[in-house]
């Protein structure tokens, strides 16, 4: 069989389309799941008092909180999470007179289109239709590509336990969600700093707030749509810049930049066994064939020459014969 | 020339305007060196190529003090009546970049060989002992402003000659005329980007704002100083030194500026369908650091360059909007709205709206209907309202809240209601807008009883937050709700009380799981 001009260009074009994945293939935007759950940190409510700390710890059965709540010294330094704090509390800006000091709460946010989960080729990572991510340690590696790909760096791994570490962080209190309760944080905290509801609702909240006070918010909810939404948004009085958040983030999922590429592989996988096998073959073909050529041809040019040198033999081949 | 608002650098080198102060250069900021308030730097004017060596820092108040006995002539175009001009003293003016080389060295150079031996024994002759490649300078040079202290100083020593100062250009005779009653800032005529004035002495153009100051306060010093009058600084950190600004005599009280201007007035739109504003000016002018605050840098009033339909000399912003501008600090509203920020009323304010309410416009625009007698009741109107005195105790006015019902880890707070008050009753009473703006003791109590129903008894906290929180309606929870408005007004107020413990004890460091 052989393979027209038309038909390999066929053939590609369908290919190509192939390769192009789910994102070239629909015409519909999902926009998450409809009354999922989040949180709202509105960072001007926020007194730093580390309540939250101390009740995500108990709730998550992790060591004693230390330095206790209350210790302000911890906001010397900027502190990030770790296997035994899933949440932290930073002070990014000193008290100024009767301007208050500015804390932020940091934790995984929750994100609509998780990084952790895009990157994890074992889908330990799932988006819940309540709106936290989870994970699941039992199918869990240890590659800790996850940690690596949070643009939050809201993940840490239990680098201590030598026979079943896990990635560990935040995980919205899911047990508690699923049981109507809000997450531990949320509930503790003492100004309500910290909302938990669906995410629209918090929106307008957010939004409303802004316009309530316009000399008290930055005109931004942070989380709406940075990397595509998460589920912990953030109000802030001072510039996010500020509150160690970078400002400007594309609204395009991170996992968009990758997926495209990555969709790529399994089809790698399943088209170059037969791709390779194919092109291995046709070259054989190829070689045996010229084999054939070459030796039907220099049978040919054997009788030919002989024939010839016979005809003339007693002209050339007697010169050539002769030394 | 005015010298309101002006800013007093001696800048007596070179030609005016060619040089900047010697701060924020593209060198690197890590090595920062703190320059002299008199430093001024020569480079070339710009559009004329890059220079071959760096840009000189000419040390001005150097050279004044080392030919003190010699004059500004020496280097300056002194003018008729022994006016000391910005421009330099040579021949002729340069033109390209490499006339401005040759004149700028035959200019130092010449005096520096001439002078070394005799009265110089340290001036610089080689290139790189002028031109040194610096990183970039914290310049110890601060803008002069002309406060209204200091203005009122002026207007003492000038014995109440405004002309001496303000002028205006004639366009028919081509002259510096002046008329009483016409004074407005010198900004309003001299530019303040000098840039855009550069030449302009030599052009015979407006002059930029720097270099009218300069020429005007500079040379008037000089000459009283010769007088043997008291006199102002004539020298670049007389008045551009940090410091120096600081030792200013001031006046207190800073006697009223007298330019014919209304005690109190109304402000009235005459095509507004609204009742017409009583203003009190004179109580305003005290509320203001300077007349500018309001006026801008002209004198005139609002109408003139903000009509009721705009106008381009007020970048077509109306009348109601430059009295109502929220995010403006010329306007009433956002200059009142600036005041909220203020320590005393931000422990309030700083959770309540800012949204007007209902009655808000009734406060300023008092008339309901437009009766003809407006005139006769400015003054009654005007008149600082009645603040009735606070209450005695009672079930309604308790003296000590016990805040008991939550508590849980913590024990209970003794919250001094009536210590509370009677502090915000004394802020309000010491404060002319506060006074104007609460009407009554009910308007300052809403500030933590908000929402609360007109002419309804002062509800407690729990009447509506409840021990569980509302997150559609955004209603905290009581515990919430007290934390938020104790711990924040103590914050916005600066409070000392803003730790748990300030204000409850204690009771087991547990928190339940």
């Amino acid at each position: 069989m052989s393979v027209t001009r038309r038909g390999f260009i066929k053939g590609a074009a369908v290919g190509v389309l192939a390769c192009s994945g789910a994102k070239a293939g629909t015409t519909k935007h999902f926009p998450g799941y409809p009354g999922r759950t989040g949180l709202l940190h509105d960072t001007t409510l926020c007194v730093g008092c580390r309540s939250c700390e101390q009740a995500c710890n108990q709730v998550n059965e992790l060591d004693p909180l230390m330095p206790p709540a209350g210790d302000h010294t911890v906001f010397s330094t900027e502190r990030a999470v770790t296997e035994n704090l899933y949440t932290v509390v930073n002070r990014y800006q000193e008290k100024q007179g009767n301007q208050p000091a500015v804390f932020r709460k940091h934790q995984c946010m929750h994100c609509n289109e998780p990084c952790c989960a895009s990157v994890c080729f074992v889908k330990a990572f799932e988006k819940t239709p309540e709106g936290p991510v989870l994970y699941k340690p039992e199918l869990c590696v240890g590659c800790r590509y996850c940690v690596f790909a949070c643009p939050y760096y809201a993940l840490a791994y239990e680098y201590d336990d030598p026979l079943t570490p896990k990635v560990v962080r935040c995980t919205m209190c899911y047990p508690r969600i699923k049981k109507g309760l809000q997450p531990a944080c949320a509930d503790i905290c003492p100004t309500g700093a910290i909302l938990f509801g669906k995410r629209v609702d918090l929106i307008k909240i957010a939004r409303e707030r802004m316009r309530k006070f316009p000399h008290r918010y930055i005109d931004h909810i942070f989380g709406e749509h940075e990397y595509g939404g998460t589920s912990w948004l953030t109000l802030a009085g001072v510039s996010f810049k500020k509150l160690g958040i970078p400002d400007g983030l594309t609204h395009e999922p991170l996992p968009n930049l990758t997926t495209g590429f990555l969709s790529l592989a399994p089809l790698v996988a399943a088209i170059f066994p037969g791709l390779l096998a194919g092109i291995y073959a046709f070259t054989k073909r190829k070689e045996k064939l010229s084999e054939t050529e070459r030796r039907t041809l220099s049978a040919g040019e054997r009788t030919e020459v002989k024939s010839s040198s016979h005809k003339h033999g007693n002209v050339e081949g007697g010169k050539e014969d002769t030394p | 020339m005015g010298v309101k608002h002006s800013s007093w650098v001696i800048l007596a080198a070179g030609l005016a305007g060619w040089f900047a102060p010697a701060c924020g250069s593209e060198e690197n900021v890590s090595s920062l060196r703190v320059l002299d308030a008199s430093v001024v730097l020569l480079e070339l004017p710009s559009g004329m190529g890059r220079a071959e060596r760096p840009a000189v820092e000419f040390k001005h108040g150097l050279h004044t003090k080392a030919l003190e006995h010699l004059g500004c002539k020496t280097c300056h175009v002194v003018g008729d009546k022994q006016i000391v001009r910005a421009e330099l003293n040579w021949p002729e003016v340069p033109k390209d970049s490499r006339d401005w080389m040759d004149a700028y060295h035959a200019f130092c150079l010449g005096c520096h060989q001439e002078k070394t031996e005799a009265l110089l024994a340290e001036a610089p002759i080689d290139c790189g002992l002028c031109h040194i490649k610096r990183g970039a300078g914290l310049s110890g040079r601060a803008p002069m402003r002309m406060s209204a202290s200091l203005h009122a100083r002026h207007i003492k020593a000038e014995k109440d000659r405004c002309e001496s100062c303000h002028h205006f250009y004639d366009e028919k005779s081509k002259k510096l005329m002046t008329q009483p009653g016409t004074e407005s800032n010198c900004s309003h005529c001299h530019h303040k980007d000098h840039r855009q004035g550069r030449d302009i002495i030599s052009n015979g153009k407006q002059l930029s704002y720097r270099e009218a100051a300069h020429l005007g306060c500079v040379n008037c010093h000089i000459r009283r100083s010769n007088e043997g009058k008291e006199s102002g600084p004539w020298l670049c950190d007389g008045c551009h030194d940090r410091d120096e600004q600081t030792k200013f005599a001031t006046l207190d009280p800073v006697p009223r500026l007298q330019r014919d201007q209304p005690d109190l007035i109304w402000l009235d739109a005459s095509t507004s369908k609204i009742s017409p504003v009583p203003f009190d000016h004179k109580s305003h002018e005290t509320f203001t650091a300077a007349c500018s605050d309001c006026h801008h840098n002209t004198l005139e009033a609002c109408s003139t360059c903000h009509p009721t339909r705009g106008d381009k000399r007020g970048e077509g912003i109306t009348l109601e909007q430059a009295y109502h501008q929220v995010r403006s600090r010329m306007s009433c509203v956002g200059c009142h709205n600036e005041q909220l920020e203020k320590r005393v009323c931000a422990g309030c304010h700083g959770m309540l709206s800012r949204e007007p309410g209902r009655d808000a416009c009734k406060i300023c625009h008092p008339l309901a209907d437009d009766s003809g007698k407006m005139q006769d009741d400015l003054k009654k109107i005007l008149a600082p309202p009645a603040w009735p005195a606070l209450p005695n105790p009672s079930d309604d006015f308790p003296d000590k809240i016990g805040i008991d019902k939550i508590s849980d880890q913590y024990a209970a707070a003794d919250f001094p209601h009536r210590r509370i008050v009677l502090a915000l009753d004394r802020i309000v009473r010491e404060n002319k807008l506060a006074m104007r703006f609460h009407l009554d003791n009910e308007t300052m109590c809403a500030g933590c009883h908000h929402h609360n129903p007109k002419e309804a008894r002062f509800l407690a906290c729990s009447a509506c937050h409840s021990e569980k929180s509302h997150p559609v309606k955004d209603l905290p929870n009581l515990t919430q709700a007290y934390h938020r408005q104790c711990i924040g007004c103590h914050q916005r107020m600066d409070h000392p009380a803003q730790e748990c413990e300030d204000c409850h004890k204690i009771k087991s460091k547990e928190v339940s799981p």
